[in-house]
């Protein structure tokens, strides 16, 4: 593992604490974002570690430099977020193939809804709800419903859009394709992920639009023309603690979302956000 | 996740507006436009959720108050959440007259929610928390929320 930044503190107590941890590293780079330099990009197999930003510097910091992880520190997973960032630059069919126990080890229970039309939407909500009713913390169940909702728009509204104006043949449900919705609860991590069937998602306009929502205020950013509102890339952001943006393009996107479970409003709030490009 | 639902009760140019469920892309407010009201009270509390594109129409349709005295009850956190965030959701010269807030118990790990009225828990600039709040077994809970964040569309 290259390290781009030896004279990080940040790295330095890393790999003190963690060295054994980090056995995806061979072949990739680790970065600090505290010593990134502006207009200098990093190679895409680095990944970039960090602590104390906000969400919006994460998405900055991505969109400058080029690279495909941003990882913060948080109390219990950083070293092995940090592993799973090099794992998934090493072997990325894994996060396709099963997002849930990939990037949280072992889960509890899980949930899978297909969708291909609008009339879908109430028999996903209510399976969703029903799941969901097995978590006894409702700012979980909040962010989980906020999640699906801005998961579930994107996989009807924008990819198939996004696909037509591609001129991809895989454009349209109409000819029998159909999304997919899983939610995994672990020990402490509930995941919730969202397969399209157009692989149509481009990662950096998904991250200029978080900039744009971030700079300008979602009041000024809102989209009144056709398709979605373009704000809910910050929402599902927001209720986070992680975003995972997989695109094998022209065939499939797998976005998902982790949200910590066992935590207060206002402890969920110091948790720091990463990203992950794959 | 309950449908949404919306009724305007009308008494002259007063009128009273609740609204339920999930305010999401199939929320249609075009038959309720506000066009002609002095005073709009919009009773929130049984708003279960609202995503981005709910967030567009709500935008959109309060906009047809035009000059009317608008007054938001009962707003659950999700729609405080997106009054802090998303400018436009509470009209200019709208006012909040009653909002819950989280409270936790670090102890029992248990949740609810309480309510704060304007002029009790509450006034233009300040927020007066009851001094105790307690869950149904007696553990004693705190605010939930960043203060400053939650509490930013009182103190603008």
């Amino acid at each position: 593992m290259k390290i781009v930044h030896p004279e990080s503190l940040l790295i330095q107590e890393l790999l003190k604490e963690s060295s054994q941890e980090l056995n995806n590293g061979s072949g990739f780079s680790i970065a600090d974002a505290k010593h990134l330099v502006p207009g200098v990009k990093l190679a895409s197999t680095t990944v970039v570690a960090a602590e104390e930003l906000d969400p919006s510097q994460v998405v900055a910091h991505l969109l400058e430099s080029g690279a495909s992880h941003l990882v913060q520190r948080n109390a219990k997973h950083f070293a092995q977020d940090i592993n799973l960032s090099f794992g998934m630059l090493k072997r990325s069919e894994d996060y396709f193939s099963h997002p849930g126990s990939f990037i949280a080890g072992e889960v509890e229970q899980s949930v899978e809804v297909s969708f291909s039309t609008t009339l879908d939407k109430p028999g996903m909500r209510r399976e969703i709800t029903q799941f969901l009713s097995k978590i006894s913390s409702q700012n979980v169940i909040e962010s989980a419903e906020a999640v699906v909702e801005e998961l579930y728009m994107n996989a009807m509204l924008d990819a198939p859009r996004e696909a037509a104006k591609r001129g991809q043949i895989n454009c349209s449900y109409d000819v029998g394709l159909h999304s997919v919705m899983r939610l995994h609860l672990a020990k402490d991590r509930l995941i919730v992920s969202c397969e399209d069937p157009f692989g149509s998602l481009d990662h950096r306009k998904f991250l200029k639009r978080m900039s744009e929502v971030y700079k300008k205020g979602a009041g000024e950013s809102i989209n009144f023309r056709e398709g979605g509102a373009g704000l809910g890339c910050v929402i599902m952001f927001e209720h986070s603690e992680s975003l995972y943006l997989g695109v094998l393009p022209g065939h499939k996107t797998l976005v998902s979302c982790v949200i910590p479970v066992g935590m207060s409003y206002r402890q969920r709030a110091n948790v720091k956000k990463s990203i992950h490009i794959i | 996740m309950a449908k949404f639902e919306i009724k305007v009760t009308k008494s002259g140019a007063n009128y009273k507006v609740d609204i339920g469920g999930v305010v999401d892309e199939d929320a249609d407010f075009n038959p309720h436009a506000l066009a002609g009201a002095q005073n709009v009270e919009m009773h929130l509390g049984q708003v279960k959720g609202i995503n981005s594109c709910g967030i567009r129409e709500w935008i959109k349709w309060v906009g047809t108050s035009g000059g009317a005295k608008v007054t938001y009850h009962e707003c659950p956190k999700v729609i405080v959440d997106q009054i802090n965030m998303v400018q436009g959701f509470l009209p200019t010269g709208g006012k909040v007259e009653s909002f819950y807030v989280p409270y936790y118990s670090d102890e029992a790990g248990s949740e609810k929610t309480v309510l704060f009225r304007y002029g009790q828990e509450f006034t233009d600039n300040a927020v007066n928390p009851p001094a105790e709040v307690k869950d149904p077994e007696g553990n004693e809970m705190e605010m939930d929320v960043v203060e400053a964040k939650y509490f930013k569309f009182i103190k603008k």
